[in-house]
């Protein structure tokens, strides 16, 4: 056979070499030997860090990987973990920022301009190192792609956004601004939209100009802890540890993470109780009780405040015109009984469009009582009179939006008013909530949420109650309009913080008690269902519905 | 060879299949939705939702949208999804086959249990047999799919000796899966050589196909039981048993093949019913099929999907439907369509 030799006929040079090498190999051997032991010690260690295999099951499946591309908290739970920010809102104290991909951050005196010094040595899971370069495109590409999370850095670079981020060096970048942007560290934070993508990877899949979005629909291009290993649509996607990952796996960590789909409720209990599941959230409240209950089953309940804040808007038209006739519903609703049968307990009451951990949440705001008689008295005064029929839209599912037009329909009738209720599935309730039409011909109530993309009160409420985000340009479907709150919005849009914290009091009192734009709900509360023996939970209040593998073990 | 018979319903197929997709455009495209704004999300700039409409084509007209539907259907391009954000084929290529193992081993189940269960019944008139299958007919067409399956669920976790049925999935959550061919698990790892594979395959079916099919077992079963009882009766029957020939000789190769006419009309109907039933049962199980897709499609009006699969449904339909007239013809010869 070619390439193999007989012994009987290796000249005396090569058998002399084959011999070296085998002497060599033996000190070599000798001399490494305490080496190989560390190694095996350090791969011991290793074995004994390993948590092996996370298996959450959630309710939805990833629509995208593309992390400029969607909100659906399905999607992020996945790109949160393959891809990072430059800083991140991880730890339960909301005004401490972590160093992701930055390591340091500095600022000048009127906080318009941003330099952020990147990490050295920070791999793509393509294998490239980042740089300034990446972070500077990622940036600008989440603007110019105008995909759905473009509207985060919009706001501060509302023009091309290369005339704002300058490469110093390939480890500095900066933002600069034409005016002070104190929040813009905190956008960096949005865990949704801020993530750093592999520049050069992505830029060879462009397609019909869609800034590489289709390719990125389904590749993983980031710096993260996990990678993607394979995605069986609508049934799970797995994820496996990214060996060169900058934070090392020295710490005890799961080194594969199976995100199933499991749209039922009660199977996720039953795989949870089996041990087939480690991981899941928002059961129905009744499972989250039940479960709370049961000591032996091995599963821990740990419900974990957000930035979420669920109300009825109210259209500032027709009968609802007047502040009094939206005071006098806010006074009219029975929260008690939407705290306790709408979530079970697992919420609080929300008084304002700032849910109760934001900065800037004014804890002596006016805060209305369920009080019925206060309520047929306003309607008096506004002149709304009996009989009057107003139309409440909102979501078929969860169950408790339902639920929460039943409460105001029951609580209205007592005063005399009639609620047609119109419960519709999210495409079609959509429409109507962000339908561009006269106030007179929009519904008169709308259920829905909101949270903020990160600790900074503007960008919570300005899509909420700012006049110029009134019908498809924002959020504000009741299209309420009150020209000191808009004007308060205005300044608070590049005020520092004492400023803002003091514009947002005032805006708190209005839209609380004065001129109330919706009946303010609750802030539910994200109820993390767990096994026992899972370890190293940080409930995020910004991050909602998706977890940070990284941080977990067995 | 029945070839009149086939050609007239394929070319029935196609006038089903044009008038379906006309109704189901119109239908979900006059329902007052918007899913751009659905599919670029809450806080997206009115800019982002206008992008996504015209890049989808939703900002013309309906025959014209109609009109970009079915040339590109026509070239086999069913279009792209909003809810999985990827050609609606690929879908179809992943969800369609999950289904389809699904509703072929829960007509197993039918088949192989509901058509002896109403000969032994028919046969066992008025004794225990025949009350214990009355009593699964009633039960199995009393309980609602959903409600069925949790009651399952909730006895295979209480029960130790049932731990090894699996409640979720088509696969164990480690075990990748066969490589594509037919997309039937089963199937697949059979063609893979993959024995281990088959049978998680197999015990992954258990529990939604039995809950699936019980519905459609207990009508099964119920038809089988008539049929062979109005069979029995027949003057033939009486001659067969007269000429000495052992009972189950009778009941087999006489009676039964007679008696399977009217319950094959009944299960190809059935297929209906378990495409239908298969939307919750998948919900329960988190099986992967066109039954969980089909109710995300419809939540975000997501009009290619929901296209796809009311076509894909009529087309399958359409073609069982054809399966069991030739099937009469196979069961009695002395039926023609000719």
């Amino acid at each position: 056979m070619r390439g193999q030799v007989h012994p009987a006929l290796m000249p005396m040079r090569a058998i002399f070499s084959q011999r070296m090498a085998i002497g060599l190999l033996t000190v070599a051997g000798l001399t490494l030997a305490p080496t190989a032991s560390a190694l095996r010690s350090q791969m011991a260690a290793h074995a004994a860090n390993d948590s092996g295999t996370l298996v959450m099951v959630t309710d939805g499946s990833a629509g995208t990987l593309d992390p400029a591309a969607d909100e659906q908290a399905a999607s992020n739970n996945i790109q949160r973990n393959i891809y990072e920010p430059l800083a991140a809102a991880r730890s339960t104290n909301l005004n401490v920022l972590t160093p992701v991909l930055a390591t340091s951050w500095t600022t000048n005196a009127d906080k318009s301009v941003w330099t952020f010094h990147l990490r050295h040595g920070v791999k793509f899971h393509t294998g490239r190192e980042m740089t300034a370069k990446d972070v500077q495109y990622s940036i600008a590409r989440t603007v110019i792609a105008n995909l759905a999370g473009s509207y985060v850095f919009r706001r501060f670079m509302p023009d091309s956004p290369y005339n704002h981020i300058k490469i110093i060096d390939n480890y500095t970048i900066q933002f600069h601004f034409s005016q002070p942007q104190p929040f813009f560290l905190d956008a960096t934070t949005s865990e949704y939209t801020s993530e750093i993508v592999d520049s050069v990877e992505v830029q060879k899949h462009y397609s019909h100009n869609d800034y590489g979005s289709t390719w990125l629909t389904t590749h993983d291009v980031g710096t993260g802890p996990y990678m993607l290993q394979s995605w069986q649509h609508g049934q799970q996607e797995t994820l496996v540890k990214f060996p060169q990952y900058w934070g090392g796996w020295a710490s005890p960590h799961f080194s594969t993470i199976i995100v199933k789909e499991v749209p039922d409720g009660a199977t996720r209990r039953e795989l949870l109780e089996r041990g087939q599941a480690d991981l899941t959230f928002d059961l129905p409240w009744q499972d989250n009780l039940a479960l709370q209950g049961e000591g032996n089953l091995g599963i821990k309940v740990i419900p974990s405040r957000t930035f979420e804040v669920d109300y009825i808007q109210m259209t500032e038209a027709g009968p609802l015109a007047s502040p009094l006739a939206r005071q006098a519903l806010s006074y009219a609703f029975n929260y008690n009984a939407m705290l306790k049968a709408g979530w079970g307990g697992f919420a609080r009451r929300a008084y304002g469009p700032l849910p109760s951990l934001l900065l800037g949440y004014d804890p002596n705001v006016f805060k209305y009582q369920t009080d019925l008689n206060k309520a047929r008295q306003l309607l008096q005064q506004a002149g709304v009179k009996p009989g009057t029929t107003l139309s409440l839209y909102i979501y078929n599912a969860p169950a408790y939006w339902p639920l929460a037009g039943a409460i105001l329909k029951a609580q209205l009738q007592q005063i005399g008013l009639t609620v047609n209720i119109v419960a519709l599935n999210p495409a079609a309730f959509t429409t109507v909530y962000y339908k561009t039409e006269p106030p007179v011909k929009h519904p008169n109530l709308l259920g829905f949420a909101w949270w903020s993309d990160y600790n900074e009160p503007w960008d919570m409420s300005d899509p909420l109650i700012d006049s110029a985000s009134a019908g498809a340009a924002g959020a504000n479907s009741g299209y309420y309009k009150n020209a000191t709150v808009d004007s308060l919005l205005h300044a608070s849009l590049t005020a520092d913080t004492q400023t803002l914290v003091a514009n947002f009091k005032k805006i708190q009192n209005i839209t609380s008690q004065v001129d109330p734009p919706a009946i303010w709900i609750g802030e539910p509360e994200q109820v993390n269902v767990m096994r026992k023996n899972i370890q190293g939970f940080v409930p995020s209040a910004v991050a909602i519905q998706t977890y940070l593998f990284y941080q977990l073990h067995r | 060879m029945p070839t009149r018979l086939i050609v007239r319903r394929l070319g029935f197929l196609v006038l089903v299949l044009f008038g379906l997709s006309i109704i189901t455009f119109v239908l979900s495209h006059v329902v007052p939705s918007d899913p751009a704004r659905l599919y670029a999300g809450p806080r997206a700039s009115e800019d982002t939702v206008r992008q996504i409409r015209h890049q989808f084509g939703l900002d013309q007209s309906i025959p014209q949208q109609y009109w970009i539907y079915v040339t590109n259907l026509l070239h086999g391009d069913f279009g792209y999804s909003f809810t999985t954000r990827r050609p609606v084929a690929d879908d179809l290529h992943d969800y369609l086959p999950a289904t389809v193992e699904l509703t072929l081993a829960a007509l197993g189940v039918i088949v192989c249990l509901g058509v002896p269960l109403g000969v032994v019944s028919a046969v066992y008139r008025g004794t225990i047999v025949d009350q214990l299958s009355r009593a699964i007919s009633i039960t199995g067409v009393s309980f609602p799919a959903f409600w069925l399956a949790l009651l399952v669920q909730l006895l295979v976790s209480k029960t130790t000796q049932l731990s090894w049925l699996p409640l979720a999935g088509r696969l164990g959550d480690t075990t990748a899966p066969p490589a594509h061919v037919t997309g039937l698990y089963t199937i697949d790892s059979i063609l893979a050589g993959n024995p281990s594979l088959l049978w998680q395959s197999i015990v992954h079916l258990i529990l939604p196909a039995l809950v699936l099919g019980y519905g459609s077992l207990a009508v099964v079963t119920r038809m089988v039981r008539a049929s062979m009882l109005e069979v029995m009766a027949q003057d033939y029957i009486r001659t067969a048993r007269a000429k000495g020939l052992k009972k189950r000789v009778v009941v087999i190769r006489h009676a039964l093949r007679n008696a399977l006419l009217p319950a094959t009309t009944v299960l190809g109907l059935q297929i209906g019913v378990l495409l239908g039933g298969a939307v919750l049962v998948e919900s329960i199980f988190a099986w992967p099929g066109i039954g969980r897709y089909a109710t995300l499609a419809a939540e975000s009006l997501d009009y290619n999907a929901i296209m796809a699969v009311t076509l894909v449904a009529a087309f399958i339909y359409v073609l069982v439907n054809l399966a069991v007239d030739l099937a009469y013809m196979i069961l009695d010869p002395r039926v023609s369509y000719e």
